[in-house]
């Protein structure tokens, strides 16, 4: 019997392993207060929503809480929640945080887990829906124990269609584009910006124009106050690729006229394997500040390999 | 007594939309070109008596002819009644190098605005559909 593929998915600091097939299909909220549903080929299957608790948390008043949600929406729906029954020895490789697994509903039961972990202080709660699966138990524990909810490192993953890449914790993400074909995401720490780009059917807009143009074109408006910029050819991550750093104005009175409003530095690259164009633009108010944002661009996972 | 009874839309599940075909208008000629992309001839109306003044006072064209690209001319190429909307998606990702769930909403997207322009529609096939239940697709 083949083994089932997983790989690890990443969205606001809180990541986990699941099967290749599944992918993120709806997202909402920020790193305090989210959620994010994963689909499978044919239903929805995975579920998470995480939150900031109260000051006065306990973790039995939430899951008493969590239950009766639970018990209600699931008759609002017409579904039978059946018996609850609350499973042990789900999550011992879970260390440092207060967990607890359970089952509901009868037919295909829906396995719950309830997690709050005191170094990040964030609640995490998951739902796993089986359809039809031979063997939904084992597949739980496997992505319940697979969660962290922060990272030991200080970076996170962040993934979608494809596209992974970490990014260190200060940065948040400001604004996204999540389409099919075109992906793209502003993470911002006040002072530095990190703009990640992915572009799909890279061979068929290649055809067309080249690379500095896409780039030119996907960050128009990230280039507007530096209209002078010098492409030139570097590999990354073992690809042909592109680096561009804007010209230094000549003349002093010109500096003083025109003054520079900030760095960039911005990076693209066709990774073949893939088909696909990987875009990643920096920018900061210092030099110094350049430096650690462009070094982001080295974070992204093109390919399995890289 | 003045309000219209509101329509009840058809639910079509995602297993059941992934299982259907998708087959061509007959009434569309198409032309394969020397680099692979189709033109599709759609003939405009010319039966109703408004239709044909229309045409003469404004000079309307009474064909109207539509360019897909690669992308397009690929999915049109399966749209044959008898390959699934998964099949569809399956093969235009390995063909293309695309993720799955990528290619399905791109596809998606696509049936739709060909069953707009009238150009094809989508069948359930009732088979398929009970098919799909009893597969384990995953």
């Amino acid at each position: 019997m083949n083994e089932e593929k997983y790989y690890t998915f990443g969205w606001h600091g809180i990541s986990f392993g699941i099967p290749e097939n599944w992918e993120l299909a709806r997202e909402t909220g920020n790193r305090k207060e989210g959620s994010v549903r994963l689909d499978g080929i044919y239903a929805p299957r995975f579920e998470v929503a995480w939150k900031k608790p109260d000051k006065h948390y306990n973790l039995k008043a939430v899951f008493g809480r969590y239950r009766n949600d639970v018990e209600k929406s699931a008759r609002r729906k017409g579904q039978d929640p059946g018996e609850i029954e609350i499973l042990g020895g789900f999550t011992e490789s879970l260390p440092g945080r207060e967990t607890c697994v359970f089952r509901w509903g009868s037919g295909d039961p829906v396995y719950e887990c309830v997690s709050f972990c005191r170094e990040c202080y964030r609640l995490v709660f998951m739902r796993y829906m089986p359809q039809d699966d031979a063997d939904p138990a084992p597949r739980a524990k496997r992505i319940f124990s697979s969660l962290r909810d922060h990272s030991e490192n200080g970076d996170e993953l962040w993934s979608f269609l494809g596209l992974h890449f970490y990014m260190p914790g200060n940065f948040s993400l400001e604004n996204a584009v999540l389409n099919s074909g075109f992906i793209r995401m502003d993470f911002s720490d006040r002072k530095e910006t990190v703009s990640v780009i992915m572009i799909s059917l890279a061979q068929e807009l290649l055809e067309e124009r080249d690379l500095t143009d896409i780039m030119r074109f996907y960050l128009k408006k990230d280039l507007k106050h530096f209209r002078n910029m010098d492409f030139k050819e570097e590999s990354m991550h073992g690809h042909a690729g592109v680096i561009g750093r804007p010209v230094k104005r000549e003349g002093r009175l010109r500096r003083i006229l025109f003054p520079e409003k900030g760095c960039i530095r911005v990076f693209g690259w066709l990774c073949k394997q893939n088909n696909k164009i990987f875009i990643a633009k920096a920018f900061s108010l210092s030099e110094q500040g350049l430096d650690e944002a462009a070094s982001m661009h080295a974070h992204i996972r093109c390919h399995s390999c890289s | 007594m003045f309000l219209k009874k509101a329509e009840r839309k058809a639910v079509v599940s995602r297993k059941e939309s992934l299982n259907s075909v998708v087959v061509k208008n007959e009434h569309i000629t198409e032309d394969k070109k020397e680099n692979g992309e189709i033109a599709l001839t759609v003939e405009g109306d010319t039966h109703s008596l408004l239709a044909r003044i229309m045409i003469h006072v404004f000079g309307l064209p009474r064909k109207k002819e539509i360019i897909l690209d690669s992308r397009g001319s690929f999915i049109w190429d399966c749209c044959n009644g008898s390959v699934t909307v998964g099949e569809m998606i399956e093969r235009f990702s390995e063909k293309f190098n695309v993720n799955r769930k990528e290619s399905e909403v791109s596809i998606m997207h696509f049936i739709k605005s060909l069953a707009k322009k009238g150009l094809a529609g989508a069948v359930i096939r009732e088979d398929a559909a009970k098919g799909a239940d009893s597969a384990a697709c995953e």
